[in-house]
C-alpha cells in the first residue's frame, strides 16, 4: 500500500512541476506579447506627442505624465521603441529607459528588457550595423555598432566606463548577465 | 597685611587681564552693524535698490559655525574664510535664492543701507539689479578685523558694475543620494553642461572645492536652457529646477547591481526537469507494485 502510494505522490508531484513550468512559460510569453503592444502603444502617442510638441525646446516629451527622452530605432531587428527619461522596474517593463548619460553629452545608457519586441535580440546585433536614436526635438543621432559584449550583473562602473557615445543593454537568458552593445556616432552619416 | 592683599589683588588683576587679552571673548550678546553705500562711478547716490543681507555662519569662543541654513549646503566655511572672494559670494547668494533661504532686506536711502543689531559671524551681501546697474555680492565678517583692532561697525561698498539687460546668469547646483557616501563611488568631480535646446552653450567643474555648485554667467537672455550632466560611474542623475531658481542635479546612487532586465527562463527548464523526473520515478514505483502484485 505504501510502495503503491508512494509512486501516486511521485506523479502527482510531477505532475504539479510540470503544470508550474508551464504555467510560468505562458506568463513568460503574455507578459512579452502585452509588453510589446504596451510599447507599441506608446510610440504611438510619443510620436503624437512629438508632432504635436508646443514647447519646441523641451528636452523631454511627456506622454501621459512620464517623460520620455527619445525613441531608439534598430531596423535590423524591427525595433522601434520609445526611451523613458528615467528608469524604475516599473518603466522597463512597458518601454526602454535611459540608465545614464545623454545624447547631447555622448554617453547616453539605455536599459531594456530582454521581451522579444524589445531588446531580447541585441545579440543577433554585429559590428558595423546601425542604430538610430531620435531625440525629443525631433534630431536623428545615427551610430555605429563597435562592440558586443557581456558584463556582469554587477559591473555597474564597467558599464558606464569606456568613454562609449551610446549603450543598449538587456538582460541574458539567465538573468545574471547583461549583453551589451556599445555605439559610436556613424562618422558616414 | 595692607601691603600683601594690594599685591594679591595686582597679581589677580593681572592674570585676569592677561586671560581676557589671550583669549578674546565675544560675548554673544555682542552685536554688530552693517552698512551698504550704493553709488555709481560718479559718486551719485543710488537709491530704492533693495540690499539683502543673511549670516552664513556665526562666531564664537572657538570659531565660525554655520548657521542651521547652510549646515547641509556644502558650503565650506573655511573655504570662505580663507577665499572671501566674488566668486564664493556669488555661490553664498546662489544657494540662497534657489533655497529660498531668509534674509534680511532694506532699500537703499540716500545711497545707503544699513543694517543694525547684527549677530556676530560671516555675512554675505546682495543687492536686486537697478536697470542701470548690478551688484555685486560680496562677503562681511563680523567684527572686521584690521591691524590688530576689531571693528563692531563695517562700512562696505559693493562692486558696481553696468547692468546687461540681455544677460543673464544661470545657477546649477549638484546634491548627492548616496547615504552620505557610504559606498565610496563619489567622484571628485563631475561635469555639468548648459545647454541651449540640444546646443552645449558652456560647462563647468563642479566639486566640493566650489561646493557643488556654479553660476553660469553672461548667458544669453533668449535660449531655453537645460543642463545635463557627463554620465557619472555608479550614479544616475536626476534634473530638476529652472533658469529662474536654478537647476539642481541630484546624483542617486546606482546600487551595486545593474537593473535586472531579464524574464527568468531557466528556472522552468529546471522546474519541468524535476517534474519530469518526479513522474518517471512515480511510474517506476507504480510498476513494480504492480508486477509484486502479479507475482
Amino acid at each position: 500500500m505504501l510502495k503503491r502510494n508512494k509512486g501516486v505522490v511521485f506523479l502527482s508531484i510531477g505532475c504539479i512541476l510540470i503544470l508550474i513550468a508551464c504555467g510560468w512559460y505562458v506568463y513568460n510569453i503574455v507578459e512579452d506579447k502585452n509588453a510589446g503592444q504596451y510599447a507599441s502603444e506608446i510610440l504611438n502617442e510619443f510620436d503624437e506627442a512629438q508632432n504635436e510638441k508646443t514647447d519646441k525646446n523641451a528636452p523631454i516629451i511627456t506622454v501621459d505624465g512620464d517623460a520620455f527622452c527619445g525613441k531608439v530605432i534598430i531596423e535590423k531587428l524591427s525595433v522601434e521603441l520609445p526611451v523613458y527619461d528615467e528608469w524604475n522596474y516599473t518603466r522597463l517593463k512597458s518601454a526602454p529607459c535611459r540608465y545614464t548619460g545623454s545624447v547631447n553629452t555622448n554617453d547616453i545608457i539605455i536599459a531594456a528588457h530582454n521581451y522579444k519586441s524589445h531588446f531580447g535580440s541585441l545579440n543577433k546585433l554585429i559590428i558595423g550595423d546601425k542604430v538610430e536614436f531620435i531625440d525629443a526635438y525631433g534630431k536623428s543621432h545615427l551610430y555605429e555598432v563597435c562592440e558586443i559584449t557581456t558584463l556582469d550583473g554587477t559591473a555597474v562602473s564597467d558599464m558606464q566606463s569606456g568613454g562609449w557615445a551610446f549603450t543598449l543593454f538587456t538582460c541574458t537568458k539567465g538573468g545574471e548577465q547583461r549583453v551589451t552593445v556599445r555605439c559610436e556616432r556613424d562618422k558616414t552619416y | 597685611m595692607r601691603t600683601t592683599l594690594k599685591r594679591i589683588f595686582i597679581i589677580t588683576l593681572t592674570v585676569i587681564l592677561l586671560c581676557c587679552s589671550a583669549f578674546p571673548c565675544f560675548a554673544a550678546e555682542e552685536k554688530g552693524i552693517i552698512s551698504v553705500t550704493l553709488e555709481d562711478k560718479s559718486k551719485n547716490k543710488i537709491n530704492d535698490v533693495t540690499v539683502y543681507l543673511c549670516q552664513v555662519a556665526e562666531l564664537n569662543n572657538n570659531g565660525y559655525y554655520p548657521t542651521t541654513a547652510f549646515e547641509s549646503s556644502g558650503i565650506s566655511i573655511s573655504g570662505l574664510i580663507n577665499s572671501p572672494d566674488e566668486s564664493s559670494a556669488k555661490s553664498v547668494t546662489d544657494y540662497i535664492k534657489s533655497n529660498q533661504i531668509e534674509v534680511l532686506s532694506s532699500a537703499s536711502k540716500n545711497g545707503k543701507a544699513t543694517f543694525s543689531d547684527l549677530a556676530l559671524g560671516i555675512w554675505v551681501v546682495f543687492c536686486d539689479q537697478d536697470s542701470k546697474y548690478t551688484f555685486n555680492p560680496y562677503i562681511v565678517f563680523l567684527p572686521y578685523e584690521s591691524g590688530g583692532k576689531l571693528y563692531y561697525e563695517v562700512s562696505s561698498v559693493p562692486k558696481i558694475e553696468d547692468s546687461k539687460p540681455n544677460e543673464i546668469s544661470i545657477y546649477v547646483v549638484k546634491k548627492w543620494d548616496d547615504k552620505n557616501n557610504a559606498a565610496k563611488k563619489r567622484p571628485d568631480s563631475v561635469n555639468i553642461e548648459l545647454l541651449n535646446g540640444s546646443e552645449v552653450v558652456l560647462a563647468a567643474k563642479l566639486s566640493e572645492s566650489n561646493g557643488w555648485s556654479h553660476t553660469f554667467t553672461g548667458v544669453s537672455k533668449d535660449g531655453n536652457y537645460s543642463v545635463r550632466e557627463k554620465a557619472v560611474a555608479n550614479y544616475k542623475a536626476n534634473y530638476s529646477g529652472d533658469i529662474t531658481n536654478g537647476f539642481v542635479v541630484t546624483n542617486t546612487y546606482n546600487g551595486e547591481k545593474l537593473p535586472q532586465t531579464g524574464q527568468y527562463w531557466w528556472p522552468i527548464i529546471l522546474i519541468a526537469i524535476a517534474g519530469a523526473g518526479f513522474i518517471a520515478l512515480g511510474v517506476y514505483e507504480v510498476g513494480v507494485k504492480k508486477n509484486a502484485k502479479k507475482k
